[in-house]
Order: C-alpha cells, then sequence, then structure tokens
C-alpha cells in the first residue's frame, strides 16, 4: 500500500497525498510506455492514420481532377522539386565558396613562401 | 497560547496571505502568456555560416585558458537549454572557468534540408566549422563537446577526419547502441512502424513527433509537474525557470528525413555498437580511429538515452585516453540542472583543464 507521508514544514498538505499517487502511478506507466504492446499500439494507430490520410487525398486528388484543379499532391510535388533545386543550388555555391577559400589561401601561402619562379622573375 | 506561537502564526498567515497573492499573479501572466523569459541571452557573435549551420563565439573578458572549446549541438532540440537563463547557464560557467567558448547549431531543418545526411554535418559542416573556430581564437587545436546526436556527429567527425585538430573530445549522453533507446524508436527497430509513416509533406520527421516520441517516455511527468508549478507559483524566479524549461521542451526541431533513414538503418544493423564503425559517405568510419583524450558522460537517470546506449562507446575508442562519468541526472538535467552546475560541468571543466596547456 502507498504510504503518505506528513508533509514537511512549509509544504502544503496535499503535497504527500499527490506524491503518492505519483509513486504508485508512474513506475507502471513507465514500464508499459516501454513495453512492446505500447509500441506496437502506438504503430498500428499511425499506419491507420497514414492509410486513412492517402485513401482521402487520392479521393480528393481524383475529384479534382476532374475539374482540372491542382491538388495538394500536385503542390507537394512542385514544392518537393523547389526544395530539390535550392537544396542543389546550395550546393553548388558551398563548393564555389570552398574554392575561392581555398584561392585565396593559395595566394596567401604564395606571398609567405615565394616559389623559386616568383624569384626568378623578381632577380 | 503564547506570544511566541501567536506571533509565529500571524507570520504564517500573512506569509501565506502574500504567497496567494503573488500566485494568482504570476497565474494570471502564465495563462496569459504575457511575461516570456528571455533565453540564451549570454552575448555572442556568429563567427561562421553555412546553410542552416552557424557557429556562435561567446563573448568574454575572461578567455585564459586553451584550446577554444566548441559544443556541437544535437540536430533535434535548440541549443539555448545550454544558455537557459543567467545563473542557469552550462555555457555561462564554462566561460567563468576561462574558457573560449564555440557553441555549433543547425538551425531548423526545412524542405530544402530534407535531403541532408549524416555526411552533410559530418564531412561538410562540421570540419568547415571546426576550421573557422581555431581561425578565430588563433588557435593550432580545438577540443569538442559534443550532446545526444551532437555526440554522435562529434564522433563520427573526429573519427572520419583525423586531419583535424581536435585535442580533446567530450561527449554527452550520445547514443551509441540505438537499440537501448526507447519509445518509437523501439517500433521503428522492430519494423511494426516505417519511417516513410512517419515522415511530412516536406520529407521531414515533424518536430510534434520528435517531441511526442521523447514525452511518451514519461508519461506522467506533464501530470504531476502541475501539481509542483501550483505550490511554487508565488515563487517569481520558479515560474520563470518553469517557463524558460517548458518553452525548450515543446521547441523541437524537425529532423531531415536523410539523417532520419540512415539512423534507422543503423538502429537496425547496430552496426556502430556491434562493431565501432559505420557507412559514411564512400568509406567506413571507425571509432578506433579516435585517438584524441575521449571523455563520456553519462546521465544516470537518463530516460531518453539509458546508460547501456551511451557505455557502448567504450569497447571502440582507439584512444588510450578514455574517461567515463557518470553523473546521477537525467538527460536534461545532466545540462541544464542543479547538477549540471555543482557536478557536470566543474568535473568537464576538471578534465579538460588536465589535458590542456
Amino acid at each position: 500500500m502507498t504510504q503518505f507521508k506528513q508533509p514537511k514544514p512549509g509544504r502544503p498538505w496535499w503535497r504527500p497525498l499527490v506524491d503518492g499517487i505519483d509513486r504508485a502511478v508512474t513506475p507502471p506507466a513507465n514500464e508499459f510506455v516501454r513495453s512492446n504492446l505500447f509500441a506496437d499500439t502506438v504503430s498500428m494507430i499511425t499506419r491507420l492514420e497514414v492509410r486513412l490520410r492517402r485513401s482521402a487525398e487520392r479521393q480528393s486528388t481524383w475529384m479534382l481532377h476532374l475539374w482540372n484543379l491542382p491538388a495538394a499532391e500536385d503542390i507537394r510535388r512542385m514544392r518537393a522539386q523547389l526544395a530539390a533545386m535550392e537544396a542543389r543550388l546550395r550546393d553548388i555555391s558551398e563548393r564555389l565558396e570552398d574554392q575561392q577559400l581555398e584561392a585565396e589561401r593559395e595566394r596567401e601561402r604564395r606571398v609567405e613562401r615565394p616559389t623559386t619562379d616568383d624569384r626568378a622573375r623578381s632577380a | 497560547m503564547s506570544a511566541l506561537a501567536q506571533s509565529d502564526r500571524l507570520d504564517s498567515i500573512r506569509r501565506e496571505a502574500q504567497r496567494s497573492l503573488f500566485r494568482a499573479r504570476n497565474g494570471i501572466k502564465l495563462a496569459a502568456g504575457t511575461s516570456q523569459p528571455t533565453v540564451g541571452a549570454s552575448p555572442k557573435r556568429v563567427v561562421w555560416r553555412r546553410g542552416k549551420a552557424r557557429l556562435v563565439r561567446y563573448e568574454s573578458d575572461k578567455r585564459t585558458r586553451r584550446p577554444p572549446l566548441v559544443i556541437v549541438w544535437s540536430i533535434v532540440s535548440r541549443s539555448y537549454i545550454l544558455d537557459l537563463r543567467p545563473g542557469q547557464s552550462f555555457v555561462e560557467q564554462l566561460l567563468d572557468a576561462g574558457m573560449d567558448v564555440f557553441m555549433l547549431d543547425w538551425g531548423e531543418a526545412d524542405a530544402v534540408d530534407a535531403g541532408n545526411t549524416l555526411e552533410t554535418y559530418v564531412d561538410n559542416y562540421m570540419p568547415r566549422a571546426l576550421e573557422r573556430a581555431v581561425e578565430v581564437a588563433e588557435s593550432e587545436e580545438v577540443d569538442v563537446l559534443g550532446y545526444c546526436a551532437g555526440g554522435l556527429l562529434s564522433l563520427l567527425c573526429v573519427a572520419g577526419h583525423p586531419e583535424l585538430a581536435v585535442r580533446n573530445l567530450a561527449v554527452m549522453a550520445t547514443p551509441v547502441d540505438l537499440q537501448h533507446v526507447e519509445g518509437l524508436v523501439k517500433a521503428l527497430e522492430r519494423r511494426t512502424l516505417e519511417l516513410d509513416d512517419l515522415l511530412d509533406a516536406n520529407g521531414l520527421v515533424p518536430a510534434d513527433v520528435v517531441y511526442r516520441g521523447f514525452a511518451t517516455l514519461r508519461p506522467t511527468t506533464d501530470i504531476f509537474k502541475y501539481a509542483t508549478l501550483w505550490e511554487r507559483l508565488w515563487n517569481d524566479e520558479f515560474v520563470e525557470g518553469y517557463q524558460a524549461m517548458g518553452e525548450w521542451i515543446r521547441d523541437q526541431t524537425p529532423m531531415p528525413g536523410g539523417v532520419a533513414r540512415q539512423l534507422v538503418d543503423l538502429l537496425r544493423s547496430n552496426r556502430l555498437a556491434a562493431k565501432g564503425e559505420m557507412p559514411l559517405g564512400d568509406r567506413s568510419v571507425s571509432l578506433e580511429d579516435i585517438t584524441c583524450p575521449v571523455l563520456n558522460v553519462l546521465a544516470e537517470n537518463d530516460h531518453m538515452v539509458p546508460p547501456p546506449a551511451s557505455e557502448a562507446l567504450r569497447p571502440w575508442v582507439g584512444s588510450e585516453d578514455f574517461t567515463e562519468l557518470r553523473i546521477p541526472a537525467g538527460h536534461i538535467g545532466l545540462a541544464a540542472g542543479r547538477d549540471a552546475a555543482k557536478i557536470t560541468i566543474p568535473r568537464i571543466v576538471e578534465w579538460l583543464n588536465e589535458r590542456s596547456s
């Protein structure tokens, strides 16, 4: 049986009651959410929700396309293409940035250590 | 009743009346959302950016220690938990200890980042950020401190880039054996749930899913914390801390689908824990190639990354100087609680100082 302790001085009268309930309820609740049953239940609910959502989207897409109107799927595809293009642009600009940085570092290294050719030219 | 007892009773009544007033005031403020605490307020400046990633350097006139320390944050959640409020700041304490502190933060992923992979962070962003920290700090080397998934990125980066001048590597609450991580991760491991069921239209694992994935591991916390809030609602300091922490807990960031896919593969193969290596880019990265001193900080009461998930690092690291530090704290308390200020941070500082110039 859960023990309800006396409240410490300054603590409210209801605190031991709440702490007692916490001690009784929390350990089995924590154990349950770590069980395979919980994981399987959440998975099943998630998959069901996804399935229902996709079915609703397919229906609405078919109806919208009947009237030559764009559906969420079309917009999603377009957004994905835009995002991919932006990611590619970002990739290219990062490579350019790296090349510029490398060229700058090479220039600095040359200034610090002139090559044999540079010395011959200046002579 | 004696005069003293009467006086005590009056004081007690007066105190309770005052507390009731403060309780009402703070309760109204909380309900109305009119006073949000300022978080992450330590002065800093951005010294490097790439994509959404940014490296900031914290301002300090107390820098006495070299090399600089780069904190590598997790891909999900916000880094300001390490600089929550004045007096409750991991960063502040490191600065007070004379450290030159940088923070590598990954920002908030969006559709453009959905295709980001571990290689994006480990091979593209991190090496450049660490080089920049060395340059800005005018140092020759850098110390790295990775937290949670940031720790995993740090391990892979240091292992995969031996050319980087990393002097010391510390990781905190870092999941190496993902099969010990609980919750939704278990469903992914058992294949009762697939990643595609979790990704949103942008190809990201939504912030909400990340938050619920963690929150379900302690289902009664939200209920019982209201009891503590009610009890201490009169205390301005407590309420401010409660708001700041509450804001951070809800403020998760989405995870790029590319990274999520690799982590699910890693979870199912468990290669990192079983063999100490994993494929990255066009090569295999081995933890054995980490030869600098390593500190592995574990939270003994961590419900998100249980100790066995982090302990799995021990057999694989190539370094001869490997220290494991166990702190009696939770995942967040390790870096942001009372134990962080009294135990975690001083021990990390001590470990780093023993190995610095």
